[in-house]
């Protein structure tokens, strides 16, 4: 037992070095949500208010699409401790993302050994490599390290399972009134969540009742609290700003059809084109879903050594003595990637993280399952897998450190805070500081970084004008090309690509 | 009876090449699948660029030959392994009965032989398209890949229809053959993403 512990100790030790190792500085730089969760933070704790003016929202506006506003709250506890930095703002992220796989254990531990009396040590050895699997992850790692609300989200959504499998077990309404306040954070948390939360606590439902027909008070009177948690959701839900999210990455926008008939096939078509492409092993094994901020290039969301494995532990899930596992697995293999299948760009790692649970499982479950059928052979297995688990890990972890920042550092908004720390420093001897205007998103992380929420921003290749000919204007513009060098003072690159000007310094 | 079984399995064998009619319109497989030596020697020398602050040794431990040829044909091969390219060319029905007929040979006590061989011919001949991308007229190539992929489907229709119940077999069957009509016919796009026309 006390080996278990000390295991599981190690495996959380390992997830928090994947998850804060230079937390700060990569990802290189905060893209424009993180940004923008890291202002609406700030005045909430400063003022009480959000970017927009309104006190302590229950959603925050932002750019429009209104954000869950769980992940804002707590970033606003984090900067209270660690200031208006990176870090602060990919915290409550790299924190819970690190729990998660304490949760995860429990989750799997209490799956596979729900009403046993003891836990059988071959229980204990698949919830610690599941655990172990989820702590280095890819898809797991790669989505704590940024200021991503779905990493959060999946945190409650699990605890929420495994309160609820606690139940199970032992009946006490507090961990069934626990669970559905998990759930009801995950919702509060990503809007995936919306969709998945309300079918797993149904789901959860019905599989109690199915076990315990003659138990129904205790779950109907969960959904009647479920019901009043998401209430004030349900109402935003069908208001215009609620749906408007939606409505941008709605799968429906880019469907071509005319006639009632048209719609009846081509929408549910479209549903399930996307929903297949979440089980698309090109995506899963080697390219992700080609939106930078979310993988490594070249690399999938899980490991390439995986895919046997994988495919073994569908097998195995099939052969499973314990049938609730088995339905519960089913179904979370199900649902993960609903809400996203319903969204564009499809596939999306970040709207289907959860499914890095059921496939986590499953490849454990695999390992073991091939472990134990070739048990003679079991010296060579666990050398093999030994050497391809640490040689993919590393490479993994050469291409995080050495190779994202240089190739992915736009994708994050790198360049914009060297840029305004060099603007504030030089613009000291100037009467105006300007900005060119194909810094587009630059007023958000003018306010991030200094405070002014209003920089002055011109048209591209502005000319000065005659009425301020007295006046000294620092203009920071984009690189366009070789030109005048007499006026530039300074010139700054990308932090990690030295060989791209990001921004040109002229004094006129 | 026995034909009777024998007739299903036909009709189904038959429905798996309605896809055919549209990889005739194909050339060749998509050039992303297949894999180039002068193409992998560009990639190590791209990788080892982003190196420069890394000691050379480091640089070659992970961006040499063998690293990156297993990882660009893994990447290259499991386009073949895709859910979507498979409901493009042999159906939803045909992956049904790819995975009953894996499904019955793992759980079969006395393993056929034969049907092993299929298996591992399903999962090889992609990979040597993969990998020599052999000069053969491109319907002939279709023609070879998707054979195995039909003698291990039938094997896994025969077994299921052998084995369940007539009610179960129908549902089944009629949910996988609608789901694979409207794929293949209001997704043509879906099999012109893994060739050339």
């Amino acid at each position: 037992m006390k080996i278990y512990k000390i295991l599981l100790f190690s495996i959380l030790i390992i997830s928090f070095v994947l998850r804060f190792y230079e937390l700060s500085t990569n990802p290189p730089g905060l893209y424009i949500d993180e940004v923008s969760i890291g202002n609406n933070a700030y005045d909430i704790l400063t003022t009480g208010k959000d970017e927009h003016g309104e006190s302590y929202p229950l959603f925050f506006k932002a750019f429009g699409e209104y954000k869950m506003p769980v992940y804002v709250y707590m970033t606003s506890l984090s900067i209270g401790l660690f200031g208006k930095n990176e870090l602060a703002i990919r915290l409550p992220s790299a924190l819970l993302g690190s729990l998660t796989i304490l949760v995860f254990y429990f989750f799997v531990r209490k799956l596979l050994g729900l009403s046993k009396e003891k836990i059988e040590p071959r229980i204990e050895k698949i919830a610690l490599l599941s655990s172990f699997l989820l702590a280095i992850a890819p898809w797991h790692i790669h989505l704590s390290r940024g200021g991503f609300e779905a990493v959060v989200a999946l945190f409650f959504f699990m605890l929420g399972f495994v309160l609820f499998l606690y139940f199970f077990e032992n009946k006490k309404l507090l961990f069934i009134g626990l669970s559905i306040i998990m759930f009801s954070l995950s919702i509060y948390t990503y809007n995936s969540y919306r969709i998945i939360a309300p079918l797993s606590v149904l789901f959860l439902g019905i599989l109690y009742i199915y076990i315990h027909p003659k138990e129904k008070k205790n779950i109907l009177g969960s959904f009647i609290l479920f019901g009043v948690l998401i209430f004030p959701l349900l109402l935003f839900s069908i208001s215009p700003e609620g749906s408007q999210r939606f409505s941008q990455t709605s799968v429906f926008n880019e469907v071509e059809a005319n006639s009632i008939l048209d719609k009846l096939i081509q929408y549910p078509l479209a549903v399930f084109r996307n929903y297949l492409s979440y089980f698309s092993f090109h995506f899963l094994f080697n390219t992700g879903d080609g939106i930078g901020r979310h993988q490594i290039h070249n690399f999938g969301p899980l490991f390439k050594w995986q895919l046997p494995f994988l495919l073994a532990g569908f097998f195995a899930l099939i052969k499973i003595k314990e049938k609730h596992a088995k339905w519960i697995i089913l179904f979370l293999i199900f649902v993960s990637p609903l809400a996203a299948a319903f969204t564009l760009p499809s596939p999306h790692t970040l709207r289907s993280l959860t499914l890095v649970i059921p496939f986590t499982f499953l490849i454990s479950l695999g390992l073991i399952y091939i472990y134990e059928r070739l048990y003679k052979f079991r010296k060579v297995i666990f050398l093999v897998f030994f050497l391809a688990v640490l040689y993919e890990l590393l490479i993994y972890r050469h291409f995080y450190y050495v190779h994202y920042p240089q190739v992915n550092d736009r994708d994050w908004g790198s360049g914009y805070k060297e840029m305004l720390y060099k603007a504030s420093e030089l613009g000291k001897d100037f009467d105006y500081v300007i900005f060119d205007s194909k810094f587009n998103s630059l007023p958000y992380y003018s306010k991030f970084y200094t405070g002014n929420k209003n920089p002055l921003m011109v048209r591209s290749k502005w000319k000065k004008p005659k009425e301020w000919r007295d006046k000294k204007v620092l203009y920071v513009r984009p690189y366009y090309g070789p030109d005048a060098y007499e006026n530039i003072i300074y010139e700054i690159s990308l932090p990690h690509d030295k060989s791209f000007i990001y921004a040109q310094f002229w004094s006129l | 009876m026995k034909n009777k079984k024998l007739f299903s399995v036909i009709f189904l064998l038959a429905f798996q090449l309605l896809p055919l009619r549209f990889w005739v319109n194909c050339k060749s497989f998509l050039d992303t699948i297949y894999f180039s030596a002068y193409d992998l020697e560009l990639q190590i020398i791209d990788l080892i660029h982003k190196d420069a602050s890394v000691p050379i040794f480091v640089a070659r431990f992970f961006h040499n030959k063998v690293t990156q040829f297993a990882l660009d044909v893994y990447k290259r091969y499991t386009h073949f392994l895709d859910i979507g390219f498979f409901a493009s060319f042999i159906t939803f029905v045909g992956i049904f009965g790819m995975l009953l007929g894996i499904w019955y040979y793992l759980n079969s006590k006395k393993k056929d032989k034969r049907i092993g061989l299929i298996i591992l011919l399903s999962f090889v001949i992609p990979f040597i398209e993969v990998l020599f991308n052999p000069v053969l007229p491109f319907t002939f190539k279709v023609i070879l890949i998707i054979i195995p992929f039909q003698v291990l489907s039938a094997y896994g229709h025969y077994q299921f229809i052998k084995k369940k119940r007539s009610k179960l077999i129908t549902t089944v069957y009629l949910i996988l053959i609608i789901i694979s009509i409207i794929w293949i016919f209001f997704l043509p796009d879906a099999v012109y993403k893994y060739c050339i026309i």
